[in-house]
């Protein structure tokens, strides 16, 4: 059943980005081939420029566009009429959050992998081989006392994080879609003010605990605080970006639960 | 004759309301159902619990000798009263997820009943008319093999044509091991083909008897006999 | 099928009388096969079950008999439906008459009428 429930998800999505894909990777080359006739005068310079710029923003639209679809994808497929189709299916709800979320996910780097490999063939010949070289150097020297090993692994500990950051943030417009829709009138407006809550929320939260830690910092106990992540600065590294994951792994969990919860107890359909 | 449907003092509460009060009911194979009831009457919640899209405040609903959920999904075969279907897709798309997943959807069955109106694989639902559409969910459905067939107000916004459609349709895919259960407010146009009725009032079952006992015992027709005991 | 069954009357005796009127009136002849219990529905814009209580309730009359594997056919003797329809003419007179006599015609009024008809 998850298979083809994948299937027919996949399907869906991808006539929906199939073609934002194709732009994103199309502008890359269109950049390329107008960098290829560049020249030193003026007016080639304003259109290599202008094509970098839409090279740029067609990139960030490509992600912008695959997490849009995605929500919409959620919100049509389970929460518009086409529910009484999917909730009737002999499919639990749990298969239905894992089978939208994995593929929006997958679509959403999808979008990022076309936006690099845009920039890269852009960028190809002689600014991507200087590129390269240059970054090569860098690591290359590096100062002896940094621990390579460690860095490495800090970017896959990053990485790891930030794959399961775009879940949540997937998850998080799914909860706000989730807890609307059990509102009688007006869904999505409901939907849209549990966001702006959670945003709210937020922000109280941020500046509460910014303030704490200014005041925290003018402590004494700042300075041992310091030393001792100075002393042990791989650890600490490692316990911040691993803790960053773990906040993210509980952060999707319980917009999970939310969801699941909502979903099995108060679905309302219209 | 097995039980395909059971509630025991099934209750559904929104809140402070009521909608569905200690019912009782129990529903056999093989026959033709009309579930009627006047619009608030607690018809809908009923079939939302059936299909497991609402879960009951207390009491017991079991379908098919399971409780709702994605095993009894399997032998239900459901017809909303608004269309369900992806205007993008096309006739062809939607047969085959039906046919990925419900191991019962009869796809030759579905096609030849398509056949008959003039719809071929091709077509894009979206140019479908309403009533084109309407009976394109129909198909689908019936399409099923199923066990229990809910059908909300599978004739209402239909006109008389599609509607004697609509009943061939039903009566055409009669099967002595499943029920049909008809939800609708259109009475007399569809109380020859049912077997019994159920009335329901106020979250409360009213009746429950067969069309020729309530036409023998009353004098007259389910419609008007239902138009007596739910008037205002 | 152009049967318009009273919608206050059961639906299996109505239809059961409308078979014999069938029989009786040479529609279908003896050893006639009848439309399957679906077909008969169908066309009726009847349930089948109605349908198949109908076929038994003829075939308990002697109407009709069943061959296994083959269907329901229509009986040699078809006297019972000749029956039936002389009961059905005689309840549909007494039925006229008193509408009749409900409009303020007489028994002999209405009997001169018919003549002249």
């Amino acid at each position: 059943m998850v298979k083809k429930l994948f299937k027919h998800e996949f399907a869906a999505m991808g006539r929906l980005m199939l073609p934002v894909l194709c732009a994103v990777l199309g502008v890359g080359i269109l950049t390329r081939i107008i960098l290829f006739f560049e020249s030193d005068t003026i007016g080639f310079n304003i259109i290599g420029g202008s094509s970098f710029l839409m090279l740029f923003v067609v990139m960030f639209a490509g992600l912008f566009l695959a997490m849009v679809f995605g929500v919409i994808r959620y919100y049509k497929n389970l929460f518009s009429t086409e529910g009484y189709l999917s909730f009737t299916l002999p499919v639990t709800p749990a298969q239905h959050l894992m089978v939208k979320s994995v593929t929006a996910v997958t679509f959403y780097i999808a979008a990022a992998l076309a936006a690099l490999v845009s920039l890269v063939i852009a960028l190809s010949g002689d600014p991507l081989v200087e590129g390269v070289k240059a970054a090569s150097y860098i690591w290359a020297h590096l100062p002896e006392e940094i621990n390579k090993v460690h860095l490495v692994f800090f970017a896959i500990e990053f990485a790891m994080s930030m794959f399961v950051a775009v879940f949540s943030s997937f998850f998080l417009y799914y909860t706000c879609i989730t807890i609307g829709q059990m509102a009688k009138k007006n869904r999505i407006m409901m939907a849209v003010g549990v966001y702006f809550i959670y945003y709210l929320i937020v922000q109280v939260f941020s500046t509460v605990m910014s303030v704490l830690f200014s005041v925290f910092a003018l402590t004494p106990l700042m300075e041992r605080v310091a030393e001792f992540i100075a002393d042990n600065i791989y650890l600490c590294g490692h316990t911040f970006f691993i803790g960053m994951l773990l906040v993210y792994i509980l952060i999707v969990g319980v917009e999970f639960l939310v969801c699941h919860t909502i979903i099995r107890k108060k679905l309302n359909l219209e | 004759m097995s039980e395909l449907l059971r509630c025991e003092k099934l209750t559904k509460c929104y809140g402070t309301k009521t909608a569905l009060d200690e019912i009782d009911l129990c529903l056999e194979s093989g026959k033709i159902i009309g579930l009627l009831g006047p619009n608030g009457s607690g018809k809908t919640t009923l079939i939302k619990l059936i299909n497991g899209l609402l879960t009951p405040t207390s009491g017991s609903i079991t379908v098919c000798s399971e409780k709702p959920g994605p095993k009894s999904r399997v032998n239900v075969a459901y017809l909303p009263d608004n269309s369900y279907l992806n205007n993008w897709m096309t006739v062809k798309k939607i047969v085959d997820y039906f046919k990925d997943f419900y191991e019962d959807f009869r796809e030759d069955l579905a096609y030849e009943m398509f056949e008959r109106l003039g719809i071929t694989p091709e077509t894009r639902l979206k140019s479908l008319s309403k009533g084109n559409k309407e009976k394109v969910c129909l198909i689908l459905v019936m399409s099923r093999n199923a066990k229990l067939y809910v059908l909300d107000e599978p004739i209402a916004g239909v006109d008389p044509a599609a509607r004697d459609y609509v009943i061939s349709t039903i009566i055409n895919n009669y099967n002595p091991d499943a029920t049909v259960l008809i939800s609708t407010h259109l009475i007399s146009d569809i109380e020859q083909v049912l077997d019994e009725v159920v009335f329901i009032n106020n979250g409360h079952i009213v009746l429950q008897k067969t069309v020729d006992q309530i036409r023998e015992e009353n004098g007259k027709s389910v419609d008007d006999l239902f138009r007596e005991v739910f008037r205002w | 099928m152009n049967w318009k069954p009273d919608k206050n009357k059961p639906i299996c005796p109505q239809l059961c009388e409308h078979m014999s009127v069938l029989i009786a009136s040479g529609e279908y002849n003896p050893h006639d096969k009848l439309p399957s219990v679906r077909d008969m529905a169908i066309s009726a814009g009847v349930n089948p079950n109605t349908v198949q209580r109908a076929y038994e309730t003829l075939e308990q009359q002697g109407l009709i008999y069943t061959m296994r594997g083959s269907g329901r056919f229509v009986a040699e003797d078809v006297s019972v439906s000749k029956q039936s329809v002389k009961t059905l003419r005689f309840e549909k007179t007494e039925e006229y008459f008193s509408q009749m006599e409900a409009l303020g015609f007489s028994k002999d009024d209405t009997k001169n009428y018919v003549k002249e008809w």
